[in-house]
């Protein structure tokens, strides 16, 4: 039976399981590294990011700026979703979402005192946080901890501090409901050339290259800011509250286009590998799916609601 | 899918086990390259950009690649797409500024060009 992916910001219940799953996945350490299971998904998001496809460019990547952003990322959260049922040991967890869609409607100074923000949910902004669950201001080892990061020039590197947002920093407000809805509204999954220019495909458009970027996806990375701004920002457990929002304007898509075909197909040139439709999704895993395996999920997991953003 | 697959897709041990020591990721310069191609009025028209970059003197390697409308992104703020070089090369030192100190304190270890162990904080 399939699990169902809830609300964060109004379900206790698995608000409070997913802080602890976190919590539990940080604990499990690799000793020849110090590196625990949920640093290996910051990493594995690290070497996605700078794996260019083709390697001739220095755009797409084989999980952003071209077509296999949504079901990489669909990946990357039914293996996260599957390690923290099996932290929790409760097969009936569902990941949450975030819906910064509803958020952002809301006027600009009330954004960042949303729900998510509070104590008892992800906490506030800050350089560390000071509060909620991941807050570690003096960066103990034996509490939430960056332990991995990028620098400028897109490289990891060891840290060891506590977690840092800029919440509204660089930009004011989150995506709205009717940007969402728009976005869910455009009929074509994707168009060559296969990038960050069209103003008129969803995955273009939820990424948030276009119109008046950064939109969607991007813009929520832009308004956290701190951690989330690097290529390591699945430091922040936002990170995937975020995408499990985005992943749900999918589905969404999916309901109101049924019949609409992921692009690019599988004959696609080679200079598409990792986003044509029956290659195998960048891993770090030696039995990794397809793009194709990411398409139909309603056996995996469903959500509460689409209603908002259809 | 169905869910009894996910499992075989999502193996615990060799998740841990990818982080044994932290990867190595090499740039190569091509990064810092962007070719625009387009037709108009039955021409074939090829755009190459190269950005170079100095702070302080120093030649850094940022990979910087231009869109067709003309904005200007880089990996090392994935999700940043700004109207110029001279915003997104702002943004990206007020993101590491510990990567850009002109004098680092005695034996703090930092990260930036050479790699290593950082102690600074996300602006």
């Amino acid at each position: 039976m399939a699990v169902t992916r809830k609300d964060i910001a109004t379900d206790a219940a698995v608000r409070a399981k997913y802080v602890d799953g976190v919590l539990r996945l940080k604990r499990e350490i690799n000793p020849q590294s110090g590196l625990s299971t949920y640093d290996a998904l910051v990493v594995w998001h690290v070497r996605a990011m700078m794996k260019m496809t083709p390697p001739t460019q220095g755009s797409r990547n084989a999980a952003h700026r071209g077509p296999v952003f949504l079901p990489w990322h669909r990946y990357l959260l039914m293996v996260y979703e599957q390690q923290l049922q099996r932290v929790l040991q409760d097969d009936s967890f569902g990941l949450p979402y975030w819906a910064w869609n509803r958020d952002g409607d809301l006027p600009p100074d009330q954004q960042t005192r949303a729900p998510v923000w509070s104590a008892d949910c992800m906490g506030g902004s800050g350089d560390p946080v000071t509060t909620g669950p991941f807050a570690n201001p003096n960066a103990n080892p034996d509490k939430f901890i960056v332990r991995v990061e990028t620098n400028s020039m897109g490289q990891l590197v060891a840290a060891s501090r506590g977690l840092a947002r800029n919440i509204a920093g660089d930009i004011s407000t989150l995506p709205t409901t009717a940007q969402a809805r728009a976005a869910v509204n455009l009929d074509a999954y994707d168009e060559p050339h296969w990038g960050v220019d069209s103003s008129t495909t969803l995955r273009n458009v939820v990424e948030g290259w276009q119109p008046d970027p950064p939109g969607m996806h991007n813009r929520v990375h832009v308004w956290i800011g701190g951690d989330m701004a690097p290529a390591s920002s699945p430091n922040d457990p936002v990170f995937f509250l975020n995408h499990c929002n985005v992943d749900r304007l999918w589905a969404a898509w999916r309901r109101k286009y049924p019949n609409a075909r992921y692009l690019p197909g599988a004959n696609a040139p080679a200079s598409l590998k990792f986003h044509r439709l029956n290659d195998v999704l960048f891993s770090v895993f030696s039995n990794a799916p397809k793009v194709s395996d990411m398409i139909d999920i309603a056996d995996v997991y469903v959500y509460d609601t689409l209603a908002d953003v259809l | 899918m169905k869910r009894k697959e996910v499992a075989s897709y999502a193996p615990s041990a060799p998740l841990l086990k990818s982080v044994a020591r932290l990867p190595q990721i090499k740039h190569g310069a091509m990064h810092n390259k962007s070719v625009r191609t387009f037709s108009h009025k039955g021409h074939e028209i090829s755009i190459a950009t190269t950005y170079e970059v100095k702070i302080d003197g120093r030649v850094v390697h940022f990979p910087l690649t231009v869109s067709e409308d003309g904005h200007v992104q880089s990996h090392a703020i994935p999700n940043y797409s700004l109207s110029s070089a001279v915003d997104i090369v702002k943004t990206i030192v007020d993101n590491f500024p510990e990567d850009f100190e002109k004098k680092k304190p005695r034996g703090r270890r930092t990260g930036g060009q050479h790699g290593g162990h950082s102690q600074g904080h996300r602006h």
